[in-house]
């Protein structure tokens, strides 16, 4: 049960969602936008919400969009993981979020949730770090678009009353060969120990990784070292990962010694399948 | 736009019913279920979407009801395990004796349903996707996949039989 009281709305366009968003946040009702709800749910049921209204995007078209359009796929915020994996419009995607949470979560979880959520591991947002992805955002200053990591640097960074509407991918980066592995401590489903996807370009491998840090990121030192290959493939690999950034987790899930440890070899692994 | 901002009286459809139900904006649907149309086969167990023990089917897929909010649901098709009515699968877990305590049982079985349901051929590696979702506390994993997997196999059985009794009658005409 939620004791916690808030009001829920559910436009059914985007002017209509940025509009409610400015009434509500002038009234001081302060907003929050939902889709899955799953983060927002947990929060409520402890009252750590601090919200008197929802804003249920999963009415907007736009938010729902999984389509091909002028050589790029668009994937609409509010798709579902599951939603994701069944239609599998780009497999590295659906590698990477089949192995989030579980089966029956990911039917809730969605796509933009998981990027704006606040449990940093955001694993979603892997893939589009390793390829040239564009965001669209609605808000109440209207209609922008621009490139993924100008709104996401390991979190979503957006205007007040900002939602992400959808993203997308060039068509040709959905085939570069890549692969996704995620390493848990004790159970299959769980937060990640780390996770690890890879893409190989004509450039070079591109590596983006979540649960080393405390947040999701691109290892753009760790890609160029990976680039130089004129030594042994363990030993290469133990110089490329002293490129790292610093701040590598300690916590229940394992030491920093440790995470490198499995880094070392997932990374190994996974370099010689894409 | 919908919107929910006082207690309100809604239309849900659960088990092929339209029922009529006051909610309020933050109810869930376990608790709408349980409080407010008496349904009390969707189990509250953690209810932060971990156990599963919550788990309805809404438009044939499963939900843990827990982390859904009951205006999510209007207009969408809700199953609980009282809509079940004596499904092959809860004759699957009785005669594999898939349950201890039995808590963690609807929700077992609703996953199971879900799974018969968009994968009714399923094989080991689904299954145990599927079935992944759910805790069990008693451990009864063991009893609760030879269930699962008997009710896979049964299905596959009627299949055959129907596929080959087609191809007889094919033959005769």
């Amino acid at each position: 049960m939620i004791a916690e009281d808030f009001v829920y709305y559910r436009p059914d366009s985007l002017p209509e969602a940025a509009r409610l968003f400015s009434e509500l946040d002038h009234e001081g009702d302060n907003p929050l936008y939902y889709a899955g709800g799953t983060e927002i749910l947990t929060s409520a049921r402890l009252r750590d919400l601090g919200t008197r209204a929802l804003i249920d995007l999963k009415g907007i078209p736009e938010c729902r969009l999984c389509e091909r359009c002028d050589g790029r796929l668009i994937l609409g915020s509010c798709l579902t993981l599951a939603e994701i994996a069944a239609l599998n419009p780009w497999p590295l995607l659906t590698e990477t979020v089949g192995r989030l949470a579980d089966h029956t979560t990911r039917r809730k979880i969605t796509l933009g949730g998981n990027l704006a959520g606040s449990i940093h591991y955001r694993e979603a947002a892997l893939p589009f770090l390793l390829v040239d992805a564009r965001a669209r955002l609605y808000g109440p200053g209207g209609d922008r678009r621009t490139s993924f990591d100008k709104v996401f640097d390991g979190s979503l960074h957006l205007g007040r009353g900002e939602f992400l509407v959808h993203l997308e991918v060039a068509e040709a980066d959905l085939d570069l060969p890549g692969a996704c592995v995620k390493k848990t401590r004790l159970d299959w489903v769980d937060y990640p120990l780390l996770t690890v996807a890879a893409v190989r370009s004509e450039n070079g491998y591109r590596v983006a990784l979540s649960g080393l840090l405390d947040r999701p990121f691109r290892a753009r030192g760790l890609e160029k070292a990976l680039g130089n290959r004129n030594e042994s493939a363990l030993g290469h690999l133990k110089k490329a990962l002293s490129t790292l950034p610093r701040g590598v987790l300690e916590d229940l899930h394992g030491s920093a010694d440790y995470r490198l440890f499995v880094l070392g070899h997932t990374l190994e692994d996974i370099l010689s399948r894409v | 736009m919908q919107a929910i901002t006082d207690p309100k009286e809604i239309e849900l459809n659960v088990n092929d019913e339209d029922r009529i139900v006051t909610i309020h904006p933050a109810d869930t649907l376990l608790y709408t279920l349980r409080e407010g149309l008496g349904l009390t086969g969707a189990k509250p167990g953690c209810e932060n979407g971990d156990c599963g023990a919550c788990t309805v089917l809404v438009d044939g897929g499963p939900i843990k009801s827990c982390m859904m909010l009951t205006a999510e649901a209007i207009g969408h098709d809700i199953q609980t395990v009282e809509g079940l009515r004596g499904a092959p699968i809860q004759r699957a877990f009785i005669d594999a004796w898939a349950f201890q305590c039995g808590y963690c049982t609807s929700g077992f079985i609703m996953v199971a349903q879900g799974l018969l349901r968009a994968h009714p051929h399923a094989d080991e590696k689904t299954m145990t996707e599927w079935l992944r979702s759910n805790i069990c506390r008693c451990t009864s994993y063991e009893e609760i996949g030879k269930a699962v997997r008997s009710a896979i196999e049964r299905g596959d059985e009627a299949a055959r039989r129907m596929s080959e009794a087609a191809r007889a009658a094919s033959r005769r005409s």
